[in-house]
Parts: C-alpha cells; sequence; structure tokens
C-alpha cells in the first residue's frame, strides 16, 4: 500500500506574520465599501466580453458556478477592492448573472445548487482508475502464473552417454 | 471531497419572492389618497443591503426566464 505524501502547500506556521501589518492589500481599508459600489464594479467586469468568453470556456470544463462565484469574490477580497462581508452579500448576484451569461450563450453548466449531482453517475475518472487497477491486478496474475508454469516444468535430463541420441 | 461553498448557502437564503414583493398598486380615485402603504415609503434598501442585491437578482433571473422560455 502506498503511503500518503505528506502536503507541503500550506503556509509555515508564522507565515502571516512576515509582512508588515498593512503590507497587504486586505489589511488596508477596503475601496469600495457598499454592496451598490461592488455590485456596480462586478456588473462592470462581468459585462466585458473578454471576461465572458473565458466564463464560458470555464463553465464548458465543468466547474460548478457557485465555486467561480466565491473564487471571484475571494479574489476581490485578496486584491483588497471589498470587505468579506460585502463579498458574500454579492455572490448571489454573481451566480445569477454568471448563468445569464450561460443561459444566453446556451452553454450547459453545473450550478453547484444541487446536493450532488454525480451521485447515480459514476465519475469518469474513477472508473478509469479502478479499470487501470483492475488490468494491474490481471498483469500481475498473469506474471505469476507464468513463472510458476516455469518453476514447475521438469528440467529434462540429457543422456550424457557415449551411445546417446543426439538430434 | 468538496470543500465547505459559503455561495451555495448564500444563494439559496435568497428567497426573491420574499424580499421583492410584487408592487400592487391599487388606484384609488382620490387626489389625498395614499399612493403606497406605509411599509413600502420607508426606504428599506438603504437599510438593508440585502435587498439591493435582491432587486437586482431579480431583474437578472426574469432575464433569465425569459431566454430559457424562448
Amino acid at each position: 500500500m502506498k503511503a500518503e505524501q505528506p502536503s507541503f502547500d500550506a503556509p509555515i506556521p508564522g507565515m502571516s506574520l512576515t509582512a508588515e501589518l498593512g503590507a497587504r492589500p486586505w489589511q488596508s481599508p477596503a475601496q469600495l465599501t457598499t454592496v451598490d459600489e461592488a455590485i456596480e464594479y462586478y456588473l462592470e467586469r462581468m459585462s466585458l466580453e473578454d471576461f465572458s468568453d473565458q466564463l464560458i470556456d470555464v463553465m464548458e470544463m465543468g466547474v460548478p458556478v457557485t465555486d467561480i462565484a466565491n473564487t471571484l469574490q475571494l479574489g476581490g477580497v485578496m486584491e483588497g477592492v471589498h470587505s468579506i462581508d460585502v463579498g458574500i452579500l454579492v455572490i448571489p448576484l454573481l451566480i445569477e448573472m454568471m448563468m445569464l451569461i450561460g443561459d444566453s450563450a446556451g452553454v450547459k453548466y453545473d450550478s453547484g445548487l444541487e446536493a450532488n449531482p454525480n451521485k447515480d453517475k459514476m465519475r469518469k475518472s474513477k472508473a478509469d482508475k479502478i479499470l487501470r487497477k483492475l488490468e494491474q491486478k490481471i498483469d500481475n496474475k498473469e506474471d505469476t502464473v507464468e513463472k510458476e508454469t516455469v518453476e514447475d516444468e521438469p528440467e529434462m535430463d540429457m543422456p550424457t552417454g557415449l551411445m546417446a541420441r543426439r538430434n | 471531497m468538496r470543500f465547505y461553498n459559503p455561495a451555495i448557502v448564500a444563494y439559496k437564503n435568497m428567497d426573491l419572492d420574499l424580499l421583492v414583493p410584487k408592487e400592487t398598486t391599487e388606484s384609488k380615485g382620490g387626489l389625498l389618497a395614499p399612493k403606497k402603504p406605509m411599509a413600502q415609503k420607508t426606504d428599506n434598501k438603504k437599510i438593508n443591503p440585502v435587498l439591493t442585491v435582491a432587486s437586482h437578482m431579480k431583474v437578472i433571473r426574469d432575464k433569465r426566464n425569459t431566454i430559457n422560455e424562448s
């Protein structure tokens, strides 16, 4: 059995204290303080053609709309555009707007609102993984069977006498 | 494993029918007759930002519904 590899992506303890207080964008006062301002900011960004093109690409890949919306608002918080409170308040509007973009483009998207949309369907990647494991098992079994048959075969004693028949 | 996503909860809690009631304008004949009930006269949007979001959402959802129906 393969041992689980430790994750080194996590921050080191005390890493948050390595920068001066207020040096990060989210530690200084937000640029947009009201929900109205944040709505205007996001709607303006979403109305750009580049944004909608990229959004449609991401939606077609199967990324849930709720995840995109959450990432978008977290990005805003990280950049110091608005506070996390305003971000949470704006999320439903972002989801609705993204679904509108998806609907108007005729894209089939995963809203992410269903409890478990793939409950009945087994994911393709999971099925592939199981198939690979099975194939590996079958290969291993075949190898062991071949080895056993080779080992079981009795070695023929070659006649060594002078009068022995030679092929 | 899927992580907790606050977006799902935030979206599901937005009950638009409750937050944005349909405007019913009852036309009464008199000049001094009230146009709006007192409850609607106070600007709740300024107090409660959820109402602002809900009104925007309502517009977008109506637009979505017309797209999906056609």
